[in-house]
């Protein structure tokens, strides 16, 4: 790519912000009632997380959302308006991998792990729950192209850097550090999406 | 510069009154007045086959993927798109899902009588074959109108391709493109150099850098020019929007800004074509609209171009 300097992020924008929110909203609808579910099981793995310090439900959860949105999203919805989505659905099937490698490795919780500061990650999971599906109403898009938990990318991709956070120290290896780059890239580029969209 | 005339004229009424008779269209045509005017046409150089002012776009706006909602959308767009006398349209496979929105559009509409420009974007040159043949499908048209070398990615292998595809009839013109300013120089080396019969760039009332050296060099060489970015994708209109027409605006009866950039880029003896893009009937039927009625002439042009640039600073 010649006079690579003289590109923005829009010039690499495929698509309207319409298009792109009618992906959510065809989604939402072809998979309800399923956001009860995610939700519900995202806040059940908190829950489960504060009463025992065990962040593995809430791994092996995220690694099967992963696993889905890379392909319900990624490989079905997005891939028929961004020719690159099924190199993403690839990143996050690998992510899927990773986070499931971390849950199963994870040692058992141990009282110095209770005694963890968990530094705001539980605030954010439950931001990513119950209050970025709401998000949307704040820029005129309606509910039902809600970006929810489980079933978008950016919310869940949210949810795992708060629970990579909560990951106890003894079990912060390479697999740990591996599985922060796929979320951290996920939220760049979208990022840099919706700023080319405004 | 003359008033379109189609060679089978009973044929092309046929057809206009056939696509007129869908019952959205009827109440989004403008004024008889306006509608009956003819529709502009310039020769393409190396055929002087006549093509309308005024084409299609489909960056961004055709590429809405499989939902039937946008797919129909698009293909209204299409069906008033031709009705008001439209006819090239332009994609490529880099605009995701475009071609098949177009494809689409044209099974639905039948005979429609587009004019296919489409391009090849493949970093090898020995998968621009298989590309094509990929787009033409997506289409459905039978032979391709033109193809193009999409921003010069591996014009040293992919024009050779067209080159032998139309000496074999499997198209009938080709060109290059390029956008937003980039590669002119060797945009104009390929005009010089080699037998292409387009050359799509960039030129809009802000962006007129094409004026000093390629379309000049089109003239001389006898190549068609597309212009693309007519409203720098939107961005020109909206910082026009607030800002009441100029006089010289009712002079050429424009009805709007968008008529005004079009009305500016089409005048340009050197061009053949602007491709706007766009999702919504009344736009597509505003767009046709410049290319009818009184065009500007040079030194209004550069008024034209005087107040826009100082409107948006």
């Amino acid at each position: 790519m010649t006079e690579w300097w003289t590109y923005r992020p829009s010039d690499f924008l495929l698509f309207s912000a319409r298009t792109y929110w009618r992906l959510f909203e065809l989604h939402n609808l072809q998979w309800w009632p399923l956001q009860w579910l995610t939700v519900g099981l995202g806040a059940a793995a908190l829950l489960w997380w504060w009463r025992t310090r065990s962040v593995r439900p809430l791994l092996v959860l995220l690694a099967v959302c992963w696993a889905f949105i890379g392909w319900a999203f990624h490989l079905q919805r997005y891939a028929g308006i961004n020719w690159a989505a099924p190199w993403i659905a690839g990143g996050f099937a690998l992510q899927a991998l990773l986070l499931l490698a971390l849950a199963v490795w994870s040692p058992p919780p141990s009282p110095e792990h209770a005694a963890q500061r968990a530094r705001g990650a539980p605030a954010l999971l439950v931001a990513t729950l119950l209050l970025y599906p709401f998000a949307g109403l704040f820029f005129g898009r309606p509910l039902v192209q809600a970006e929810v938990f489980g079933l978008a990318p950016d919310p869940t991709a949210w949810a795992t850097l708060a629970a990579l956070a909560l990951v106890p120290a003894p079990s912060r290896q390479l697999t740990w550090r591996l599985a922060w780059a796929m979320p951290l890239l996920w939220c760049v580029l979208s990022g840099i999406t919706l700023w080319a969209m405004r | 510069m003359r008033s379109h005339r189609p060679s089978r004229p009973c044929a092309a009424r046929r057809e206009v009154l056939r696509l007129l008779g869908a019952a959205p269209l009827a109440a989004a045509l403008p004024a008889v007045g306006a509608a009956s005017a003819p529709v502009l046409a310039r020769a393409i150089p190396s055929s002087g086959e006549a093509l309308p002012l005024v084409g299609l776009g489909s960056w961004i706006t055709f590429n809405v993927g499989p939902d039937p909602q946008a797919l129909a959308a698009c293909t209204e767009v299409m069906r008033a798109f031709f009705a008001a006398g439209g006819r090239m349209i332009d994609s490529s496979p880099m605009y995701g899902s475009s071609q098949a929105t177009i494809g689409h559009g044209l099974k639905q509409l039948r005979d429609a009588p587009v004019f296919s420009a489409d391009k090849v974007w493949v970093s090898s040159g020995a998968r621009g074959a298989a590309q094509v043949e990929a787009s033409r499908r997506l289409w459905g048209v039978a032979r391709w109108d033109l193809l193009q070398v999409h921003n010069l990615l591996a014009w040293e292998e992919h024009l050779p391709l067209l080159l032998r595809m139309k000496a074999a009839g499997q198209l009938r013109y080709v060109g290059i493109t390029t956008s937003e300013g980039r590669r002119h120089a060797d945009i104009e080396r390929i005009m010089r150099t080699q037998p292409i019969d387009f050359v799509q760039v960039s030129y809009n009332l802000l962006d007129r850098e094409v004026e000093q050296r390629i379309l000049p060099l089109a003239a001389e060489r006898r190549i068609a020019v597309i212009a693309n970015r007519p409203f720098r994708e939107g961005a020109l209109l909206d910082a026009l929007r607030r800002h009441a027409l100029p006089g010289w605006a009712a002079e050429i009866g424009c009805d709007g800004w968008a008529q005004a950039a079009l009305k500016f880029i089409a005048s340009h003896p050197a061009v053949t074509c602007a491709i706007p893009a766009t999702t919504r009937v009344d736009h597509v039927l505003q767009n046709m609209g410049a290319a009818r009625g009184r065009m500007p002439d040079a030194g209004l042009r550069e008024r034209m171009a005087r107040d826009v640039r100082r409107l948006v600073g």
